[in-house]
């Protein structure tokens, strides 16, 4: 209570400049309609903004709530989309996964998900990520999964121009996470910015026309017989929380027949 | 003690012209008030405590707003004028400083520093006076009618000092330049 007195006795100049000021003001708002109404006026809008701010913050809480519900259910959409793509005769599993960490995130190329051998996952999988081609399952414990993304500076992945042009190779650019490379793509082949670049199905990650992303410039010139694409990333692997992934049961197969013919002599 | 007898008989004098009689100099449609009053508060001494300054001040603006029936306008006028009183007065001391008791004076500070004293003083209070009357959305007008009246009031002032406050000879006829003769 003394510190208190000692405050008050300190600031009392200020303090009885703003009482005063304060009487004036109210001595106004009695005797003018003008300070009166704009007072009026200027309350309402103090009060509205103070009712709108606490309102944003309230619907940011259930939004956030709903947003991170939604961003579920749409990785569990497009799972089931991929699934209803493929036709009977292909047995392409599909599961979603909350990202654990990720490129963006790290630094590191590699991608780890909430999904593992317990959940169905197995290395070989392909991963998507808001619909666009992410990477590779590459190894995999109960509940957790590894992923090679698109990133990794020593992978190679097997993409076209489009739906029915050149293919070529996919390889990352150093320290980005956002944009690649296709390298092998001859001349002839026409590329404009925009065009979207998709998969192969040649590795066997990912089945065939999975979109990867789009051209954003071309490198080279008329002297080198090929040119280079630079494409950005469809996947967001700095925003994006959910993942879907892709394993077919012949992947495994064709690769335990590859295993096998390379060791014969 | 005796200080304050001429402080309050210029206080009470210039209020009393003002509500009687200067009340009524509106010049430019607006643009040019007359504040008399301001005048009187102009005389209050340095080196007295701040809050003082400030209750005397807040007191002559209640005074100008019952009897103008002006409804506040003076009395936060006036208040932050008794609040930045003891700023000015520091920022426009002459070099060798004021003593205690110093009353700006045209003869002792010169006349162009009293009058930079009398137009800041007026600004201050201006633009209070006319802000609030004319709110955010006449900024311009604001500015104009307390150039205006800082002009006007700045002059009217300095034409009081010129002929009410002159020295007179009298006081200095028996003093010698020469203490020991």
């Amino acid at each position: 209570m003394r510190n208190l007195f000692d405050l008050l006795a300190r600031t009392h100049r200020w303090l009885l400049f703003l009482a005063l000021w304060g009487v004036a003001l109210s001595w106004m708002n009695t005797t003018y309609s003008h300070h009166r109404t704009a007072f009026a006026n200027w309350s309402l809008r103090a009060s509205g903004s103070w009712l709108d701010a606490v309102g944003n913050a309230q619907n940011w809480s259930h939004l956030s709530e709903s947003n991170r519900l939604v961003m579920l259910e749409n990785a569990r959409l497009r799972a089931e989309l991929e699934a209803l793509k493929e036709d009977g005769s292909s047995s392409w599993k599909t599961g979603y996964a909350e990202v654990l960490r990720s490129p963006g995130w790290s630094g590191t190329p590699w991608m780890v998900v909430n999904a593992g051998g317990r959940e169905g996952l197995r290395p070989g999988a392909g991963v998507l990520s808001v619909g666009f081609a992410a990477g590779r399952v590459v190894d995999t414990t109960a509940h957790e999964g590894l992923v090679l993304s698109l990133t990794h500076p020593e992978a190679q992945w097997s993409v076209r121009m489009g739906r029915h042009g050149q293919a070529g190779r996919l390889v990352s650019v150093p320290g980005d996470v956002r944009h690649a490379q296709v390298l092998d793509i001859p001349w002839a082949q026409l590329v404009l910015p925009g065009d979207t670049v998709m998969t192969t199905g040649f590795d066997g990650v990912f089945p065939a026309d999975v979109p990867v992303g789009f051209v954003e410039d071309v490198l080279g010139n008329e002297a080198d017989e090929f040119q280079t694409v630079v494409v950005k990333l469809g996947a967001d692997y700095p925003g994006s929380r959910h993942v879907v992934w892709l394993n077919n049961p012949r992947n495994a197969r064709l690769d335990s027949m590859f295993h096998a013919s390379s060791s014969r002599p | 003690m005796n200080a304050l007898v001429p402080f309050f008989w210029t206080v009470g004098w210039a209020l009393l012209s003002q509500v009687l009689l200067f009340r009524f100099g509106v010049f430019w449609g607006g643009y040019g008030l007359l504040m008399v009053h301001v005048y009187g508060l102009l005389k209050m001494p340095v080196g007295w405590p701040p809050t003082t300054y400030l209750l005397i001040a807040a007191t002559t603006g209640a005074l100008m707003d019952l009897v103008c029936f002006t409804g506040g306008v003076h009395l936060a006028a006036c208040t932050t004028l008794g609040m930045v009183y003891p700023t000015l007065a520091t920022a426009l001391e002459a070099r060798d400083g004021m003593r205690q008791g110093h009353v700006f004076d045209p003869y002792q500070d010169g006349w162009v520093r009293y009058a930079a004293f009398v137009a800041m003083a007026i600004g201050v209070h201006c633009v209070v006076m006319f802000g609030l009357q004319n709110g955010w959305g006449l900024m311009g007008r604001t500015a104009g009618q307390a150039l205006t009246t800082v002009l006007l009031n700045t002059g009217v002032f300095l034409l009081i000092q010129g002929l009410l406050n002159r020295p007179t000879r009298g006081d200095n006829r028996n003093v010698s330049a020469y203490p020991w003769s």
